[in-house]
């Protein structure tokens, strides 16, 4: 990630256009990057669907918007990404006759002291941030085939670089570190990409891959160490991002025309951790087929869930790199 | 690689007006080369008799009573066959009512209606819910069945007419619409098929009959072939055509 391919110049949220009679599906939309994407993008008019594991918090939040824009569109949905049963459930319901125009998989769960599992039996960190996005993304697919032009916009971060996140061991299984796991599930989120694009070619679905930079949200609530809080407390005046900055890349990603299918955007400022958007070069070989491929059958098998198998019927359009 | 014998192994297929006449016969010939097959149409019993005739040749068929002109019904068929089947690979939007003889002028308004509900919306709400589930599914193809009367005017039948001639349109648009997303969408073009609706008028029927280069009618399971064909992976480079099986009736 560190040579860039595309300069955007002072791209802010001013520039997205009106987005009237689009709906936006957000997880983690009830704090954070997902909920300062929500309120960008309701302030453009769109519908928002807020998802997430708490219904208390997720009508707090949807409160909150409706209060500071009268008439906004928003509504909740209870999501456990850790749950596949709840996943196809909640996806379910949308899947069947709605239309959706913005997924954004974005909630995302770091820093887990200890090894720990969901529901399904994945490691948490992994189980949440990949498979679980790998799952309401297969869900909600029929509702995003039905909108003229749809975007997948699937939050991944500066980890994805870390060569720890190369590891095949994606359960974490013969061992485990907390940022290990973290560093995995995110550059997961890349290759899913741009595997997912391979497979959309030809669609009216484009997937997108960002990382936000550095922001603080609720993500870092499970650092433990005092040491770690005060750095982080110092590090949030000085360098940080705030969620506002950090939404940016997600709501480019979302709403900008000049996108590319499987990209990946980040923001352009010095050491990518605040800025303007920007198309960047991930710089690794997460967008190999090879890779994606191996990915996605791993996917399947652990889910259980098959979706857009590669017949010869399907046109093979590589993406532009 | 693919089963010369069975080269619907593994696919999903729903096919409406499955209680009788060429709805049937298709899902017969696709479940017996390898296809699970879902069984749409309104009245259960029919249904019921094609799935179990298919069963005990030990093919798969799961019947799916419903009314194609709701949509509401239509998007309930397909998700039952992804939910049963697991994915969907083929459909075939096959239903038809011809309204009955009458001149325009004295043609019921609820006929018309319905007509056009069974004949024309039933095959758009196909579409619009089958092509998703399809793509989901990693690419497929569907056949939507029209008539000899797609490219003629048909006295005394003229919702019938104008149904059909629809059906091509909308044929043409979704395939053009889907050529690069791997569903491929053809028309299947009947002529005279020994069916329950060529039952409803059988003066017209005999009148037809006389009309047909071959001097007979078709059989159901010729035209369930030829709707196999364009769903299989030997059409992979047909899409957005029309196909006729009317013994050269249009001639």
């Amino acid at each position: 990630m560190t040579s860039t391919t595309r300069t955007v110049s002072q791209w802010t949220p001013e520039q997205i256009p009106d987005l009237s009679g689009r709906t936006a599906f957000i997880t983690g939309g009830n704090s954070g990057i997902g909920l300062e994407t929500a309120r960008v993008l309701v302030r453009h008019g769109a519908t928002v669907i807020l998802a997430g594991r708490d219904q208390r918090k997720l009508d707090r939040a949807a409160d909150g918007l409706r209060l500071e824009q009268p008439g906004a569109d928003v509504h909740t949905a209870v999501l456990d990404l850790g749950a596949l049963a709840l996943i196809a459930a909640a996806a379910g319901r949308l899947a069947k006759t709605a239309t959706l125009d913005m997924l954004f998989n974005n909630a995302g769960v770091m820093n887990i002291p200890e090894r720990r599992t969901t529901a399904d039996g994945f490691e948490l960190t992994f189980g949440t941030n990949r498979l679980g996005h790998f799952a309401l993304t297969a869900g909600l697919l029929p509702a995003l085939l039905r909108a003229l032009a749809a975007r997948i916009v699937t939050v991944s971060a500066i980890a994805a670089t870390w060569r720890v996140g190369r590891q095949e061991d994606v359960m974490s299984q013969r061992r485990y570190g907390p940022m290990r796991a973290y560093a995995k599930s995110k550059r997961a989120n890349v290759v899913f990409t741009a595997e997912l694009a391979r497979r959309l070619a030809g669609t009216n679905v484009t997937p997108v891959v960002v990382h936000p930079g550095s922001a603080v949200t609720n993500l870092q609530q499970h650092n433990q160490s005092p040491l770690t809080r005060a750095v982080i407390a110092l590090t949030r005046r000085i360098a940080m991002s705030s969620p506002q900055g950090a939404a940016w890349p997600s709501l480019y990603a979302a709403t900008s025309p000049d996108i590319v299918s499987g990209g990946f955007y980040g923001p352009a400022g010095r050491d990518q951790t605040s800025g303007t958007p920007k198309r960047l070069d991930p710089s690794t070989d997460a967008t190999n087929p090879t890779e994606g491929a191996r990915l996605w059958t791993e996917s399947e098998r652990l889910t259980g869930i098959h979706f857009l198998a590669v017949t010869s019927t399907r046109p093979r359009v590589s993406i532009h790199s | 690689m693919i089963d010369p014998l069975k080269p619907f192994a593994g696919k999903v297929a729903l096919v409406t007006g499955s209680g009788t006449g060429i709805g049937p016969a298709t899902a017969e010939h696709l479940a017996r080369e390898g296809a699970a097959v879902i069984l749409v149409g309104r009245r259960p019993g029919p249904l019921e008799e094609a799935a179990d005739s298919i069963r005990a040749t030990s093919g798969t068929a799961y019947p799916f009573p419903a009314d194609v002109s709701n949509p509401g019904q239509v998007a309930a068929a397909v998700d039952f066959a992804v939910g049963s089947g697991g994915a969907l690979h083929l459909a075939v939007n096959n239903t038809g009512v011809s309204g009955g003889a009458s001149r325009l002028v004295d043609l019921d308004v609820d006929a018309y209606r319905q007509v056009m509900g069974v004949n024309l919306d039933a095959a758009f709400y196909g579409l619009k819910y089958q092509i998703p589930a399809i793509i989901v599914a990693g690419g497929g193809a569907i056949v939507n069945v029209s008539s000899v009367d797609a490219d003629r005017g048909h006295v005394d039948y003229t919702a019938y007419t104008a149904t059909k001639h629809a059906v091509r349109g909308l044929t043409r648009a979704a395939a053009l619409e889907h050529a690069t997303t791997g569903v491929r969408i053809n028309e299947l073009q009947p002529g005279v098929i020994a069916t329950p609706l060529s039952r409803t008028d059988p003066q017209a029927t005999a009148r037809a009959e006389a009309k047909v280069p071959m001097g007979r009618s078709g059989r159901p399971s010729g035209t369930a072939q030829a709707i196999c064909f364009l769903l299989s992976q030997r059409a992979f480079y047909i899409t957005r055509t029309f196909f006729s099986v009317d013994g050269g009736f249009l001639a």
